[in-house]
């Protein structure tokens, strides 16, 4: 077949692969032949060919026919070793009987091709057949963990538990004992439960109960269900078992009668509760009754005083008030939003409903495990304590570093409104007492500056607990937090965009629970929102605070290691800051920052005029005002945006320039940064013409800080007018030096750039 | 040709879900015949069938497919093209 040569590797692949599929496989082999002496050039056809080949020898694998197998393995090898090669040669060795290398060939085509489900699955055969149980168990989960079909997921629950069953040596940390109760087929939801509870490394005994005797379970003390001792009871009775008339035919009744048939079917669930709370401590979780898809009235059902809707709702709204008064030991599973997120009409599938009732499609079992592990590793104490975000690519598009605080993306546009939507759920994990924390790869001042002054971010600095920006690689980093916080490191959640960082920390800190996110910043919401780790049974006050409270306790630790540095000497300490003050006037990115200090700062503020932010932007675009904005960094850290004063002067060249406004943070206060903020005021009005400076002080209650300002700065006190006393400095006379501790770096010469 | 051709995929599927050995399953398997065949399996089974040959099945369909030959009936009348 010299003319093969000429073929096309793809023809030739795919012509191979229609005969493989009718198991023609001498045909399919002459289709491969031309390439075997003449291999393709590039690499990407000759690892097709490879991929090809191996299917082929598979297929002889299956047929037993070991040396045709051997044959064209060993041709596909000299082409590529791809994962398909290394998993054909797996399987041929299997087949004779070579366990030891089968296994290693899976594990190398795995570590090459960690997400392929079906060899997790010949592996973990192998070691079953070689009675490596604990090894064959934990293959079988790995290929459950990377997504594999219903009919796998339903067989390799059955094999763990086989393999790996709970036993009186399991560690109690590990293991839970579930009952299933209810009304349908619960077989499969115990498969997906034991899978889900093994993957979060929990060791399930789970007990289901007989088909639909939920009822005769409960109410008799000697019950295979109490004699089984429970952690956990899952009630999951379907409504139309229990009070079918307000499935079927509701406005049969009147609304009297529908009101008490509601209260009545809430109160006959509420007996159930009680026998339960009476013979078990366990957990039990309630499914709530999920309002059907259609109600006979249809699209009137809201219109009608008290329709379906409104009834299903009454039922759940009855049994929750109950729940938290009599039963502290029952919560409740809301299947309106449990199966809201996977659509309510891929809940059921009718035809296993009628065969088999059947209730849950492999979607609502995955919903539903999910949810039920929220609550089962609350109560094994498995809650984690602390979210561990990266900056750039994971709070906001792009690297600072590289596009600037303005290039990145995070607003109310796309790409910037996924990061912000991602920002508001990790917002409100932390009010739900989850600690926040910061670690990434970065330039601390380029990052900090975004967490502070960029508009759009709705997580700030103080909303951290800890924050590691700095070239340490991110294990060390995620020590250094879990140390500082005084946590385990398993209690950390580590999130990072970067699959490199997130496997090495997966690699040395497996403690660590360490979140890939997708490559797509839509989807960093939803990936936040399913985690499962940050639940708690009750919600207290004190939980409600955490976050807030330990990132007070960084910023009092930093208080007080600098009061402890400032009474060693002031001279000395500040010198040591390496205090860098950067003064510019506002642009765009720094006006609304600038409002907003001129609207908080209290202490040291030398005239409190509360400018709005218009007001300010209009001193902005005047020819006869300046708005300085003044940010400050030291060897510790950027501080921000933490300096605003407004000049302004009646034309260029007029005589008296007069300061508006004045202002620093307090946290900046006692470093020379006012006078560094003077020094530049006074320089641009000498260089604009102006011979006199004028400063004003409108005492406050709280401004007793700012009123010494200009008294040590060298103006002299000319008077009161209506508002406060007048200060003048006599710019001829006097130049204002910036303290020697720190360095001023000014951008342009402010005014005489107009 | 082609029943040969269906009936080594459908023999495959089956025994790849039941989890028994390739030759254990054979034109006389049916839910009477073998063993690991149970109700249970039997939805497994259903839902591996569909996935394989990117069908979905009736209800009745369902019922009437509790063996080998039965199975290589449904397929044929989906117009399975192997």
């Amino acid at each position: 077949m010299s003319e093969g040569a000429h073929l096309d590797v793809g023809l030739a692949v795919h012509i191979a692969q229609y005969y493989l599929a009718r198991r023609r496989l001498n045909e399919a082999r002459a289709a491969l032949a031309p390439f075997e002496d003449a291999p393709p050039q590039t690499l990407a056809e000759r690892r097709a060919l490879a991929d090809a080949l191996a299917s082929l020898a598979s297929a002889h694998t299956l047929r037993r026919d070991f040396d045709l197998a051997r044959d064209v393995l060993a041709t596909a090898r000299t082409l590529a070793e791809t994962p398909a090669v290394l998993c054909a040669g797996a399987a041929l060795a299997a087949a004779t009987q070579q366990l030891d290398v089968a296994i290693a060939g899976w594990r190398r085509a795995l570590s090459l091709e960690p997400s392929n489900d079906a060899a997790w699955r010949d592996l973990a055969r192998a070691f079953e057949t070689m009675g490596d149980a604990s090894a064959a168990a934990a293959a079988y989960l790995a290929s459950a963990r990377h997504g594999t079909s219903h009919a796998n997921m339903l067989a390799i629950a059955e094999r763990v538990a086989a393999l790996a069953p709970a036993s009186p040596d399991t560690r109690a940390a590990e293991r839970i004992r579930i009952a299933l109760l209810g009304s349908s087929t619960l077989d499969h939801l115990r498969a997906y439960l034991e899978v889900a509870c093994r993957l979060d490394g929990l060791v399930p005994d789970i007990y289901l109960g007989p088909f639909g005797q939920y009822a005769q379970e409960i109410l008799n003390p000697q019950s295979a269900l109490y004699a089984f001792e429970p952690d956990v009871v899952v009630l999951a009775v379907h409504g139309r078992t229990l009070f079918p008339e307000l499935y079927d035919a509701p406005f049969d009744l009147s609304v009297a009668e529908r009101k008490s048939a509601a209260a009545a079917a809430a109160d006959g669930v509420a007996d159930l509760l009680s026998q339960l709370s009476s013979h078990t401590a366990a957990l039990v979780l309630l499914h709530t009754f999920g309002v059907p898809q259609y109600s006979s009235l249809s699209t009137l059902d809201l219109h009608d005083e008290f329709g379906q809707t409104a009834i299903f709702q009454s039922i759940n709204h009855a049994l929750a008030e109950r729940i938290r008064r009599d039963f502290p030991f029952v919560r409740l599973v809301d299947e309106d939003r449990v199966f809201g997120r996977i659509g309510k009409r891929h809940v059921t599938d009718t035809r296993m409903w009628y065969l088999a009732r059947i209730g849950f499609t492999e979607a609502a079992l995955e919903a539903l495990s999910e949810e039920y592990l929220r609550y089962i590793k609350a109560l094994k104490g498995r809650t984690r304590k602390c979210l561990v975000l990266d900056l750039d690519n994971t709070l906001w598009g792009g690297v600072v570093a590289e596009i600037g605080p303005h290039g990145i993306a995070v607003g109310h546009e796309a790409p910037g409104n996924a990061f912000r939507a991602f920002q508001e759920a990790i917002l409100s994990l932390s009010k739900r007492g989850v600690i926040l924390a910061i670690n990434s790869k970065n330039n601390e001042s380029d990052a900090m500056q975004v967490l502070q002054e960029h508009p759009d971010m709705v997580v700030r600095p103080h909303h951290f607990a800890s924050i590691r920006i700095n070239w340490n690689d991110k294990v060390t980093n995620l020590r250094s937090i879990a140390e500082e916080l005084n946590i385990g490191l398993d209690s950390l959640v580590f999130v990072d965009d970067n699959p490199a960082e997130c496997a090495l920390v997966r690699d040395r800190l497996p403690e660590v629970l360490t979140v890939e996110l997708p490559p797509d910043p839509a989807l960093y919401r939803s990936t936040l929102l399913s985690l499962t780790d940050f639940e708690t049974l009750t919600l207290s006050d004190e939980d409600r605070q955490r976050g807030q409270l330990y990132a007070q306790r960084r910023e009092r630790q930093a208080w007080e290691a600098s009061q402890a540095h400032a009474s060693e000497g002031l001279g000395d300490y500040l010198s040591q800051l390496d205090l860098i003050v950067d003064i510019a006037e506002a642009d765009e990115f720094a006006l609304p920052r600038v409002a907003q200090l001129l609207s908080k700062t209290n202490q040291f503020n030398v005239t409190t005029r509360r400018h709005t932010e218009a007001a300010v932007r209009a001193f902005a675009a005047a020819a006869d005002a300046t708005v300085y904005a003044a940010r400050v960094r030291d060897r510790f850290g950027d501080h921000g945006l933490v300096g605003a004063a407004i000049l302004t002067h009646a034309a260029p060249g007029d005589l008296v320039w007069e300061i508006d406004s004045l202002l620093l943070s307090c946290r900046i206060m006692g470093r020379g940064v006012e006078t560094a903020m003077l020094s530049v005021l006074a320089a641009d009005a000498k260089a604009a013409g102006a011979l006199r400076l004028r400063g004003i002080i409108i005492p406050t209650a709280k401004n007793a800080p700012a009123r010494t300002l200009y008294s040590a700065h060298g103006f002299t006190h000319s008077g009161e007018d209506a508002e406060g006393q007048v200060w003048e400095l006599d710019l001829r006379a006097t130049a204002i030096q910036a303290p020697p501790w720190l360095t001023l770096s000014v951008r342009d010469a402010v005014v005489a750039r107009r | 040709m082609m029943n040969n051709l269906l009936h080594e995929r459908v023999c495959a599927v089956v025994a790849e879900t039941l989890g028994t050995a390739p030759a254990d399953i054979s034109a006389d398997s049916s839910t009477q015949s073998v063993a690991a065949w149970s109700s249970l399996a039997h939805l497994r089974l259903l839902s591996s069938l569909e996935q394989a040959f990117g069908i979905r099945f009736t209800m009745a369909e369902m019922t009437s497919m509790t063996s080998v030959p039965a199975i290589e009936r449904v397929l044929e009348a989906h117009g399975v093209d192997v």
